[in-house]
């Protein structure tokens, strides 16, 4: 003990000025999760693209912050022809990609990196897509490889891409985060000396800040571009602080050892009123936590029994318990903030002894076993997991089910459930872009169910020329009828019992100001300032 | 009918007359005797006095304080988690699951320890180098390691627990068991019985087991601490016991998001295991002095 | 002594043998496909040797298998990790500074508290000093080391405020890795931080070897009380205290040199202890070591890097083992033996 106050007295010699200094400089975001890449063309994950499309790359068409209303970024206009097939982009001039140690650009972003950002992904014969060996999930669950049929370089900077059906959701598709431009020039030379895998882990992009640092599982530090092309960051350092403990996490808020914190437990929110420092940032967020059945497996091919399931659990509880209230109880696969939601369709009230009705009927009167897949992370859509799946199973036993819960990291699970290996999982989704054929659709198609993105692997013909027929139209109050029915047949069939959508929240230090948050989730730290620090002792 | 004294008669104590006599002189490891006993007692029948079922979930009260504190309540004497299930329930449930797997996993390390020891301290050669030099490498992993790549390997889960953290025990019964055997062997009273045609057999059930009964006592209680500490370890890292097993490290593992907000969730079940190991502790260094006389001097 | 290190050596090359089969052996027993499982990969000379084992027919050889797969291992090949995809050496080179920096100042830190305490608990036998020596290193011999260190979190930095929550250096602060050691690195960034870096470094490594210099610290006092307490009823102290050396020099010089013998073969033993205990230090601290980094690769069944580490950790254990018992001939003149 006489040893840590020695050191402690020691610690008042080091330099206040330079800790104020730093720290004046840095933002410190405590994350959930490390990336799994830099490069936002092959994952599907949240807090990758919190890392990776946000701050380091541009779309040519990106988001208004906080809305999902779409603007030019890297496109500066386009044209779409009359039938919506043909859409030609006329490039920004003068946008600098990054300079590191590990590339210098030698000319500004042009149409070839278009070009190759999307033929990469595309095109199955591109040296770039044979080199990577790796899927692009979000390309191919969007349907974009037969949907497009032609990019063409018309001249340096106008780009024409041709679409194969008349797609109303496309230009919200180019603002997700897989649509990231990347360098053709960097890609290049990485072929060249075959390390073509370095675009995943030595990023090069146009966006606000570019990769100083990478420790996996510890820290990201990212640095302001100096040649940005729109108006230069305020903030000269950035740092992800890898903290999957959601308890480390707010300790390490609460500490003022980091200035933001991503999905707080909702029992933090309580005792947050005790922090004068402190502030909430909340909307309601475009997600949903679902348990998704595998209707493949018997028996849970058989709908009667999956309403069964949907009847037996108490949801109220369990929003209570791992929620605490920041939830609301889902019954629509797609978000009630979402246009098309359909407020008519009647819920599956918690009736244990309709359910065990339904399980009769079904031919299971003595029940059988079953197999919950939970992750052991924390995700904005669910803070807990395997909490969850401990009340699921408390209430499937009393209906005579015996229920296994397995735990699994959730890059383990989602990488299992895509080959189709589980029962029953906990999963959720948020949303991309505001087009509920980003829920529908992806994951509830059948094409959907080849990449295994839907995971209950449910594949309804009605269902599915609905979903199909509501892409191909632009009037938004056709698509609303379709998508209602859709939402109708959906619920009949109970593919998933839709558990909650909850709201997004940040908490973050006083000091960290413009912070907007996105009703698609995830952090985008373009913008954001930190006050002055106050002149307060910290030891 | 009286019994009549002829003759001055002094009482020479029996082994375990006078075990006792030097295990009573050691007042810490009395005091663990009678802790352990009543932990022991506790898991035994304190489930029985406990009105709640550890798993049922009281949706109602969700991380209530313990009784003493502000807001507690009486029903929940240590408060509540945070699906409201009480925790002394779970942690009265918790010792009956801790003790037990410890009590098997000593149990199998035991046996397969003493076998192994006993094969490779009376054959020599081959047999003796394989084993050692299997046992040496389950030694050069740190123990929690080889726990860890075991249930890594097999899957997490009670039962896989017990196997895992009972390998990791064995190497050092293999070890002790081998040492003494050598030791007794080159004793005359052995040669003796050898040269009278003792068979290998007998010569270990006859001669040598007793003399490695005391150094094995004292081994099995260290491992049986160790046990614990590895099976609340293996839970604790989401490896060991699953939810909604009411094991120490299981129960302490999913409070910790709480440690702010409800210390208590995370206080209780770590106070349960540091006291049954500091309890085991003291019974074991009562045993060595007890059975080790050299060493209480 | 040459008899000791070749001994030494055979162990080495024997259990080095044996843990590669092990491993070798469960590959077999993990129902999918061994290869990529284990090795991440299927390299691209490996294919050329298949073929080439396909036509001679020994395509299902284990023993042919086992040589592939020790071969590519003592090329230091231990394949590369399914989460970074990077090779699984440099991964544990990576993240073997973290731990050797804890564990140094854990060991240090037992030593320092430890050793004094238990000449004091033998010297001062049967008072109220023992009897607080001996229950303090009980306690510390039976806390689990994952609730001991939540309890100094919430205590010294959560409640007190004075110690960090966990990680190695503060996130402000931009440290170039040149060594990997945080102390050594934070203050080659003098120019840019001055000291400011270096002893926040220092005040993170507080609770963490702490926490990890406790089992070793109780392990070490108690031998070190044990040993003492021999030498002490030993001929030649009596001799010495006859002779009218001062109490200092007896305990401090005569005593303590002679119990050390002992002593250091418990520390060699702690190398696996400490890098137990690591595991679950650097799981609560965060802390970025192979401890964590092998609790990481085992929840996200990174096969590659789970054997690899372990190989690797065991060797580490290995030549601990050997240096320590190399030191103990060293300075046990009863093992040196007339040339």
């Amino acid at each position: 003990m006489l040893a840590v106050f020695v050191l402690l007295s020691l610690t008042s010699c080091g330099d206040d000025a330079i800790m104020q200094q730093a720290m004046a400089s840095t933002l410190v975001y405590c994350s959930e999760a490390s990336p799994e890449t830099f490069n936002p063309q092959t994952t599907t994950s949240g807090s990758t693209f919190d890392a990776s499309a946000r701050p380091l790359y541009n779309r040519l068409v990106e988001f208004k912050p906080g809305t999902l209303e779409v603007l030019p970024s890297l496109a500066k206009t386009w044209k779409v022809n009359s039938k919506g097939t043909v859409y030609t982009f006329e490039l920004r001039k003068n946008v600098h990609f990054h300079t590191t140690p590990w590339f210098s650009p030698t000319r500004p972003f042009n149409a070839d990196d278009v070009i190759f950002s999307f033929n990469r992904q595309r095109r199955s014969q591109d040296p770039f897509h044979v080199s990577s060996q790796q899927d692009f999930p979000y390309f191919e669950t969007q349907g974009l490889n037969d949907l497009i049929v032609d990019i063409k370089k018309l001249d340096n900077y106008r780009v024409q891409f041709k679409l194969s059906k008349t797609t109303s959701p496309f230009l919200s598709i180019l603002a997700m985060e897989f649509a990231s431009i990347l360098s053709a020039e960097y890609a290049e030379q990485l072929l060249e000396k075959n390390a073509i895998d370095n675009l995943s882990s030595k990023p090069i992009g146009t966006g606000p800040f570019k990769l100083k640092r990478y420790q996996p599982d510890a820290f990201i530090r990212y640095e302001a571009h100096e040649h940005y092309w729109k108006t230069k960051e305020k903030l000269k350092h950035l740092v992800f602080a890898i903290t999957p403990d959601p308890y480390l996490r707010f300790a390490r808020l609460t500490a003022g050892e980091c200035d933001v914190m991503s999905n707080p437990l909702p029992v933090h929110l309580s005792a947050l009123a005790k922090e004068d420092d402190l502030n909430i940032l909340s909307t309601p967020g475009l997600n949903i936590a679902y348990w998704a059945f595998n209707t493949r497996k018997p028996p849970l091919d058989n709908p009667l029994v999956r309403k069964a399931l949907s009847h037996a659990v108490n949801r109220e509880a369990i929003i209570k318990a791992v929620y605490r209230g920041s939830a609301e109880i889902a019954k629509n696969p797609i978000p009630p903030g979402m246009w098309s939601y359909n407020h008519s369709i009647e819920d599956h009230e918690y009736d244990p002894q309709y359910a065990r009705n339904l399980l009769y009927r079904a031919g299971y009167p003595d029940g059988f076993s079953l197999d919950i897949w939970a992750f052991s992370e924390q995700r904005s859509y669910n803070p807990n997991s395997r909490k969850t799946a401990e009340l699921i199973q408390q209430d499937l036993r009393k209906i005579g089910l015996t229920v296994k819960i397995v735990n699994l990291e959730l890059a383990t699970l989602l990488k299992k459930v895509r080959q189709g290996e589980h029962k029953t999982a906990l999963l959720g989704w948020v949303a991309d872009n505001g087009d509920p054929d980003n829920f529908l659709g992806t994951l509830l198609s059948c094409e959907a169910t080849k990449s295994g993105q839907n995971s209950s692997f449910w594949c309804n013909e009605e269902f599915d020329s609905i979903i199909k027929d509501a892409r191909s139209i632009h009037s938004k109050r056709q698509r609303t009828k379709l998508y209602k029915r859709a939402q109708s047949i959906f619920k009949k069939e109970a593919p998933w019992m839709t558990l909650a959508h909850t709201r997004q929240t940040l908490i973050l230090r006083d000091r960290v100001k413009n912070l907007v948050m996105s009703p698609a989730g995830g952090v985008s730290f373009s913008k954001v300032e930190l006050a002055e620090a106050k002149q307060e002792e910290t030891n | 009918m009286n019994e009549i004294k002829l003759y001055q008669e002094t009482h020479i104590p029996g082994p375990w007359e006078e075990f006792w006599y030097q295990y009573k002189q050691h007042k810490a490891a009395m005091v663990g005797l009678v802790c352990l006993l009543i932990i022991v007692l506790l898991a035994f029948i304190g489930p029985m006095l406990i009105e709640h079922d550890p798993t049922v979930q009281f949706s109602e009260s969700l991380l209530i304080p313990p009784a003493w504190e502000d807001g507690g309540s009486r029903m929940f004497l240590l408060g509540t988690d945070d699906l409201g299930r009480d925790m002394l329930s779970r942690v009265a449930y918790g010792s009956r699951l801790t003790l037990g797997l410890a009590v098997i996993v000593v149990f199998i390390a035991t046996i397969v320890g003493v076998v192994l020891g006993a094969m490779a301290g009376i054959s020599k050669g081959p047999v003796e180098f394989i084993i050692l030099r299997l046992m040496d490498i389950f030694l050069a992993v740190p123990s929690l390691l080889l726990a860890i790549l075991i249930v890594a390997i097999i899957g997490p889960g009670l039962l896989n627990t017990i196997y895992a953290v009972a390998i990791v025990l064995v190497p050092h019964f293999v070890r002790i068991v081998r040492a003494v055997i050598r030791e007794e062997l080159d004793k005359e009273y052995v040669i003796a019985a050898k040269l009278d045609g003792s068979s290998p057999t007998r010569l270990f059930l006859i001669s040598i087991l007793p003399n490695i009964l005391p150094p094995l006592v004292v081994q099995i209680t260290l491992s049986f601490s160790t046990a614990i500490l590895d099976i609340a370890a293996l839970g604790f890292l989401g490896l060991g016991a699953q939810a909604p097993n009411p094991e120490w490290g299981t129960i302490l593992s999913q409070s910790r998001d709480y440690i702010q907000l409800a210390p208590w969730t995370v206080a209780a079940p770590g106070l349960a295991i540091l006291i049954t190991v500091l309890c085991i502790n003291l019974v074991g260094d009562g045993l060595r002095d007890a059975l080790d006389p050299r060493g209480s001097q | 002594m040459l008899k000791v290190i070749s001994r030494q050596i055979l162990v080495l090359i024997l259990s080095f043998l044996g843990i590669t089969l092990l491993f070798f052996t469960l590959t077999q027993l993990t129902p999918d496909d061994s290869n990529v499982v284990w090795q991440g990969h299927v390299r691209s000379a490996d294919s050329a040797l298949a073929q080439k084992a396909i036509e001679l027919g020994v395509d299902d050889s284990y023993v042919y298998q086992y040589i592939n797969y020790l071969r590519n291992i003592l090329s230091g090949d231990f394949g590369l990790s399914i989460t970074s995809n990077r090779p699984v050496l440099s991964e544990f080179l990576n993240f073997i500074p973290a731990t050797l920096e804890l564990g140094f100042f854990a060991t240090l830190i037992a030593l320092i508290l430890g050793i004094p305490a238990g000449v004091a608990a033998a010297t001062n036998k049967n008072t109220w000093v023992d009897s607080l020596i001996m229950t303090v290193t009980l306690i510390g011999y039976s806390i689990p080391v994952f609730w001991w260190g939540m309890l100094l979190i919430f205590v010294f930095s959560l409640f007190l405020d004075i110690t960090p929550v966990a990680g190695r250096i503060s996130f402000i602060f931009d440290i170039d890795k040149v060594t990997g050691f945080m102390l050594v690195d934070s203050l080659l960034a003098y120019p840019k931080y001055q000291l400011a870096a270096f002893f926040d470094a220092l005040k993170h490594l507080i609770l963490p070897s702490i926490v990890l210099a406790t089992l070793p610290l109780a392990v070490i006092a108690r031998m070190t009380r044990s040993a003492m307490l021999e030498v002490l009823a030993s001929e030649y102290i009596l001799t010495a205290k006859a002779k009218g050396l001062s109490r200092f020099r007896i305990i401090w010089v005569h005593g303590l040199r002679n119990a050390l013998i002992p002593i250091i073969t418990v520390i060699g033993l702690q190398s696996s202890i400490l890098l137990t205990g690591a595991v679950l230090t650097e799981t609560i601290f965060a802390w970025p070591g192979i401890g964590k980094w092998m609790v990481e690769a085992i929840y996200r069944q990174d096969y590659p890097s789970i054997q690899g580490g372990i190989l690797l950790i065991s060797s580490i254990v290995i030549l601990i083992n050997i240096s320590i018992d190399l030191l103990y001939a060293f300075i046990n003149p009863r093992l040196r033996k007339p040339v």
